[in-house]
């Protein structure tokens, strides 16, 4: 998945796989393909991008965007939400709103950006703001295709929001051609822990 | 079985409230509904001394529908209604449905999930009783304040003024209240979560409980001489008694919840209770509760 990108004639395809310490497919994981030549990002163009919130929930769960992306947040539950975020990539509030009211927030800045909301502390997601336009995110299976790619050498790192090491531990140095071409990680990931949402629980009755 | 036309009158009132109640909301308010499935068992339901005690498990079934409406800055403010059904499997006196009433406010000091809040509460209810000598008012006004230290650790403190009051208390005897299942109490209360993992929660928590409290038994010279109210207590067996004392009451809870989905958990409770009543009228009690619980 490349959004925003132009499509060149002769482009190539890196698969990515992502495993965790036990062998079980990651999903999640965001792949950053940089290339060692720079002139390939005149290829990127400006992109919108969307994290809705349904169910109480981000969605996605994690999104990527390149540097200089503007991201909408559209409240699609029929309860007002409250979005924020204390990371130094991007501090922002968007206070109370439903539907799609809330202006887009530009992600200028590279790095993490931890998304709450401040009614449903539970709500938790996360934006990685990639200082390269050429990425992908696994699916649940752990794979995640980066089409478009132009032929070249690229540093393709990995991150994950539970892993154990800073995504520079992960880097892999590739050649992409106009064949198909492989990558493949084991991570170890740190055991992940959601605030719980009420229990609503009230079993004392009242005898 | 609760008699018919208790049933019929709270069933009709919880009707009306709800009606009231969805009808009432400001627009945006939200409302959220919670339903509850249990069983409880009680190891003393009479709160006596041991050679008196009996136990004896219950079907408890609630439902509740609340509104909130959130304000600037985290805040909110809850109103809504709960319906709740005990049954018993031995002790028919103590089934019982219960209508109640709550509204709250909470304020968030912050932004985040690691900002402290405090929260007021009050919530009456209209107790129906199969031994109508229990039927009554309880209402509770309650302040709480906590603080989640990280995803896997949450404090939390609670203060809570209970009254009881008995609808039809039986006619007074001369120098002796019959009221003994009319109650009031304070209580100071500190709860701990630990996020085992990612679908299971435990919690301790510990509540200082003084006031009245209610202990059926056989008659019992100590006890009577402490004694404010004292009523033949029908629900428990025969010849025995309901004495109101004033006490201390320890209780302990351990709790862990399983989370089966985003909107679904299984509970499991044990609570323990110790009482110091005044004249060294001391008793023990053990709870253990499993319920499921789902949220819409």
């Amino acid at each position: 998945m490349l959004a925003g990108l132009a499509v060149t004639a002769s482009a190539g395809e890196l698969l990515a796989s992502v495993r965790d310490q036990k062998g079980r497919p990651v999903g999640d994981a965001v792949i950053l393909a940089m290339p060692l030549d720079r002139k390939a990002f005149d290829l990127a163009r400006p992109a919108r991008h969307v994290v809705d919130q349904v169910n109480k929930e981000f969605v996605p769960y994690v999104r990527v965007v390149f540097a200089g992306t503007s991201v909408s947040f559209p409240n699609k539950d029929n309860i007002r939400h409250h979005v924020y975020s204390f990371s130094p990539a991007k501090k922002f509030e968007l206070a109370l709103y439903s539907g799609v009211s809330a202006p887009p927030v530009l992600f200028d800045k590279t790095g993490v950006v931890v998304l709450g909301c401040n009614i449903h502390d539970w709500m938790i997601g996360y934006i990685y703001v990639a200082d390269t336009p050429f990425f992908g995110k696994t699916e649940k299976e752990g794979q995640a295709a980066l089409e478009n790619l132009p032929p070249g050498d690229y540093q393709v790192r990995l991150w994950h929001p539970d892993m154990e090491k800073d995504d520079q531990a992960t880097v892999q140095r590739v050649t992409v051609t106009d064949k198909l071409g492989n990558i493949a990680w084991t991570v170890a990931l740190k055991p992940s822990f959601r605030i719980p949402r009420p229990t609503g629980a009230n079993n004392s009755g009242y005898r | 079985m609760i008699p018919l036309r208790s049933s019929a009158l709270l069933l009709l009132q919880t009707c009306c409230l709800a009606i009231m109640l969805i009808s009432a909301g400001p627009a945006g308010a939200h409302w959220s509904f919670d339903t509850e499935l249990g069983v409880n068992y009680d190891n003393n339901l009479g709160n006596a001394r041991a050679e008196d005690s009996v136990g004896d498990r219950a079907l408890i079934a609630s439902v509740a529908a609340t509104q909130s409406e959130y304000l600037e800055h985290g805040d909110s403010i809850s109103w809504g209604g709960r319906v709740t059904g005990e049954n018993y499997a031995n002790f028919d006196g103590l089934n019982n449905l219960a209508l109640a009433a709550s509204l709250s406010y909470r304020s968030k000091l912050g932004l985040g999930p690691l900002a402290p809040w405090w929260r007021a509460s009050w919530s009456s209810a209209a107790l129906g009783f199969h031994d109508h000598a229990r039927n009554g008012w309880l209402h509770q006004a309650e302040l709480g304040a906590g603080k989640r230290l990280s995803e896997r650790y949450n404090l939390g403190l609670t203060l809570r003024l209970e009254q009881r009051t008995a609808t039809s208390p039986q006619q007074q005897a001369p120098g002796l209240s019959l009221d003994a299942f009319s109650q009031l109490s304070k209580s100071i209360g500190a709860n701990a979560e630990y996020a085992a993992d990612r679908d299971m929660v435990l919690s301790l928590g510990a509540q200082l409980r003084h006031g009245d409290i209610v202990s059926t038994s056989h008659r019992y010279r100590q006890v009577f001489l402490y004694s404010k109210a004292i009523v033949e207590d029908y629900a428990l067996g025969t010849d025995v008694y309901a004495y109101r004392l004033t006490g201390n009451t320890l209780i302990m809870n351990v709790a862990t919840a399983f989370f089966l989905s985003p909107d679904s958990c299984l509970n499991i409770a044990v609570q323990r209770m110790l009482t110091h009543a005044d004249g060294s009228n001391n008793y023990a009690k053990n709870k253990v509760a499993v319920s499921w619980v789902g949220n819409f």
